[in-house]
């Protein structure tokens, strides 16, 4: 009897397993269907053709994450979702929301590994009693830190461990990844994009991370089974290869390089990683897979440095200068920061024709605790155990060093991408990333707009109708000046109005980068400012004031501008030189964070920081090229 | 002779022994095949091509002849030592083991069935009997005059403000956004909800008298993060359901996720009813 019943559950465990297997396939279709349906009803979203203004995060890690996870992080993508869409969650044991919800995020967990960690630690999982899962589930810091020690051995040298390097937990957390994407994905109201972190970080000679990484963000969900990871390759040429064939198969994907400040001059140099010279085809391939780079994140801003650009007086914000999971300060005296960069492409382009460096502007936190809190006033920390400010803020805001090099007081509540899109869908905010309609801030919801053209009227911008105009007579940031004929000079149009939960704004901007004979310049023209003041003898405008009061960590708005608009004609204009034009808006001063956190606790500030910082947002450029 | 043998055939005696003869021929057969068979470790093609395969995945290259060799020997080793562990009974009560086993029924015996295509009156009954799941946000439709406080002018805008909320009490004007300064967003904006306010408004006085206050007249000055507004309710509509006809997609693709669910534990509660449940947890005293 006894065994007749084993034999009848065999039999029964067989046929379960025979249907499984015919039904999987079947399975897979049926859920493919229905999310085509599910994307099909985005059809039925407005549209404005003029486009409005959604912000979010291009850039996050969860703990699917394997270096989030060692730090004890354990937000999935669908808890990083709703706290963008403005929901309450609990991070290291407190509740945190958004003053201002998002509109759009993108999880870009780390390839490499992706979701191994979370396997091993998974109480339920199959490495329950291993001496691995014992290790890495220790509450003890000393053994996860030799665990990660361990671990990051391999991420260095960028050979795989086999014991993390688990083939189907990465397939499973990627599948999870996309899963989530779609299912928190509502098309008009917050918008999802699938995408993950390839961490290229090549060693230079003293074993000292080089940071080439790129986040890849997919169109939509119908993507490769598996990511492209840094132990597949850890050049980007291969990466774009890998790209262009998931193009074929599936949705279209672009990559966005970040924190060329980290690069030690790797990001944007003048050979390829393997050391040729850059060709035509090059420069042609890098543009088709990266129409855009980061202009500002956690990790610093990799707009300019103060060495670079001497009489930038606002070059100075944001710096990072330390390489990633190592006390060397990166060198960047080439290669490193966007704006030479837009030299150095132009001058690229008078020899091969194309520009290699010809990127648009997004921004993204790179936050590994899953969610994305940019609000100065509302920073909870950004890499779980190594920065919980509500526990440990007294060792945090004196921490002069850390174990990687910079204190966890030098990371930025920053940044967010602004995108110019008809509707907040997939394919809208996807295609204007892709046409470079859109830009970067250090964190804030500032909105602004550049358009350019030969022959915009000056009191275009007094008109209420003035953005339907600069459309249909001009184009927007992302685009290039179209070739001219005539003897016009280019004159442009800028708007920004401020964050309504931030602060007013200063100035803006226009930063011109321009190119001849392989020699490049920089200059900065202020357009419109608030208030009543004026450019003095040394060619600058007068700094808008200050109202923070540090003890308090408190400003107030009397200065300032709700909005500014501006025109300004390039009167410097040569038709034979290259030429970038970007546009830079200022904040007034505000309190950093970690001003915010000192007042909170009635600690020391730190001494690592500025107090007071001037939040900025950066456009895509306009470029310029002479007809020969 | 014959019927000697034929008789002692008959016995019922001689039968039974023969029966049982027979009978211990055949298990001892039996036992002896299956010992041989338990004994036998057969190493074939499919089995090294699974071992190339994984080796690929892990290292990027394939495995040369020495490398094989061992994994093959490895995999010998393996297995012997796994049926001398199974013999002890060492996989009895074994946590992970145990664990192991039961997420692989699980995975197996989860979304077995194919969901057959909902019809219109399932999808229809779905909808009407989980309204908490297709719910619309209150929103809020309005016309609104700004006043900006750029560069210090803070008392100056609720000023104005004020003397235009005086001017428009007598007019019949629902919309009147040049009485006011130039706003950089809309003048006019069709069913919000609150989190549209707050993104393009801020956490200000504005939210609040968005959905509390009065409808079709000028009321104000209330607050924005750009500076002082009076605005004009033309319409408010409470949190509501969607109506099924607009969003049948969405109520199919809510509809086969609880129809999944629902199945997965109609099985499991079937296969749960073959047990008898024993508390004895809630016996003892």
């Amino acid at each position: 009897m006894q065994s007749t019943k084993s034999n009848l559950n065999i039999a029964l465990i067989c046929v379960l397993l025979l249907y499984a297997c015919n039904n999987n396939p079947k399975k897979q279709e049926t859920n493919k269907d229905s999310l085509a349906t599910a994307h099909d009803s985005s059809v039925a979203i407005a549209a404005n053709p003029l486009k409005d203004c959604f912000f979010g995060d291009l850039h996050l890690h969860t703990s699917l994450s394997p270096d989030a996870n060692f730090m004890n992080t354990t937000s999935l993508p669908e808890d990083s979702y709703r706290y963008a869409m403005g929901e309450e969650v609990a991070y290291l044991g407190n509740k945190i929301k958004r003053n201002t919800p998002l509109d759009f995020l993108a999880v870009t967990d780390h390839a490499e590994y992706l979701g191994a960690i979370a396997a091993i630690k998974d109480p339920k999982g199959s490495f329950v009693g291993t001496d691995l899962y014992k290790q890495l589930s220790s509450t003890d810091q000393k053994d996860i830190a030799k665990a990660y020690a361990d671990f990051m051995v391999g991420v260095i040298n960028n050979k795989p461990d086999p014991k993390f390097n688990n083939e189907s937990a990465i397939k499973s957390a990627w599948q999870h990844v996309i899963n989530a994407a779609n299912t928190y994905y509502k098309p008009g109201r917050f918008t999802t994009l699938v995408g993950f972190e390839w961490t290229s970080m090549p060693p230079n000679a003293n074993k000292h991370s080089q940071n080439l990484h790129r986040c890849v963000i997919f169109k939509g969900s119908k993507v490769p089974d598996k990511p492209f990871s840094a132990f597949d390759s850890d050049d980007p040429e291969n990466l774009w290869a890998w790209l262009e064939n998931a193009r074929k198969s599936g949705d279209d994907a672009i990559a966005v390089p970040h924190n060329g400040n980290v690069s030690n001059q790797l990001m944007f140099d003048t050979k390829t990683l393997s050391g040729k010279p850059l060709t035509k085809e090059y420069a042609i391939t890098r543009m088709n897979n990266e129409p855009l780079t980061e202009i500002v994140q956690g990790k610093g801003q990799s707009e300019t440095h103060p060495a670079l650009s001497p009489t930038d007086e606002f070059a100075s914000f944001e710096l990072v200068e330390t390489l990633l999971a190592s006390p060397e300060k990166a060198k960047f005296k080439t290669g490193s920061y966007i704006r030479q960069a837009y030299g150095v492409g132009q001058e690229l382009q008078e020899k091969l024709g194309v520009n290699p460096f010809k990127y648009g502007l997004e921004a993204g936190t790179d936050y590994h605790s899953g969610f994305s809190s940019t609000e100065e006033n509302n920073y909870h920390g950004s890499h779980a155990s190594q920065d919980n400010i509500e526990k440990d803020y007294k060792s945090i805001l004196s921490a002069t060093e850390s174990i990687g090099g910079e204190p966890p007081t030098k990371i930025g509540a920053a940044g967010l991408t602004g995108v110019w899109a008809e509707s907040n869908t997939r394919d809208a905010i996807f295609n204007a990333l892709k046409r470079k309609e859109c830009f970067g801030t250090s964190g804030n919801r500032i909105k602004v707009r550049m358009f350019a053209s030969w022959n915009f009227n000056k009191d275009i911008i007094k008109q209420n109708d003035w953005v339907k105009q600069a459309y249909a007579s001009g184009v927007p940031m992302g685009a290039d000046l179209p070739a001219n004929s005539n003897s016009s000079k280019p004159k442009f149009l800028v708007q920004a109005s401020k964050d309504p939960n931030a602060a007013n704004l200063d100035r803006i901007q226009i930063i011109k980068v321009s190119t001849k004979n392989g020699k490049s310049a920089e200059k900065i023209y202020d357009v419109v400012w608030s208030g009543e003041r004026k450019v003095g003898s040394n060619g600058k405008l007068a700094p808008v004031g200050n109202t923070v009061d540090i003890k308090t960590a408190t400003y107030t708005n009397t200065i300032g501008s709700a909005e500014l608009i501006g025109y300004w004609e390039d009167t410097e204009f040569d038709p034979g030189a290259y030429a970038t034009y970007y546009a830079r808006v200022l904040e007034i001063p505000t309190p950093r964070w970690t001003t915010y956190q000192a007042v909170k606790h009635n600690v020391a500030l730190s001494k690592t920081v500025p107090a007071i910082i001037q939040e900025r947002a950066w456009t895509s450029p306009v470029w310029y090229t002479p007809t020969k | 002779m014959q019927t000697s043998i034929k008789r002692l055939l008959s016995e019922p005696l001689v039968q039974f022994l023969i029966l049982g003869v027979l009978l211990f021929l055949l298990t001892s057969y039996v036992r002896e095949h299956r010992d041989k068979q338990s004994r036998e470790i057969v190493v074939d093609n499919e089995r090294i091509g699974m071992m190339v395969m994984s080796y690929k995945t892990q290292t990027g290259e394939l495995p040369n002849k020495v490398q094989l060799d061992a994994m093959i020997d490895n995999y010998i080793r393996e297995e012997i030592s796994y049926r001398e562990a199974k013999k002890m009974g060492l996989d009895k009560d074994d946590e992970i083991i145990r664990r192991r086993l039961s997420q692989k029924f699980d995975f197996l015996q989860t979304d077995l069935k194919e969901i057959a295509e909902p019809t219109e009156q399932e999808l229809e009954q779905f909808y009407n009997s989980h309204p908490e799941l297709f719910q619309k946000e209150a929103t809020v439709s309005f016309s609104h005059i700004y006043f900006s406080t750029d560069n210090g002018t803070d008392t100056k805008a609720k000023q104005k403000a004020l003397t235009v909320l005086q001017q428009l009490k007598n007019s019949k004007l629902q919309r009147a956004p040049e009485k006011g300064d130039r706003f950089p967003l809309q003048y006019d904006y069709a069913e919000q909800a609150a989190v549209d306010i707050q993104q393009n408004f801020g956490n200000k006085s504005i939210l609040d008298e968005l959905f509390k206050g009065p409808l079709n007249t000028w009321i104000g000055p209330v607050e924005s993060g750009y500076g002082w507004h009076l605005i004009f309710i033309s319409k408010r509509s409470n949190a509501a359901e969607i109506p099924f006809a607009s969003i049948k997609e969405d109520v199919k693709a809510k509809w086969v996720e609880a129809t999944k669910a629902a199945q997965n534990k109609r099985i499991f509660d079937q296969l749960g009813e073959k047990y008898i449940i024993k508390r004895a947890y809630l016996e003892s005293k």
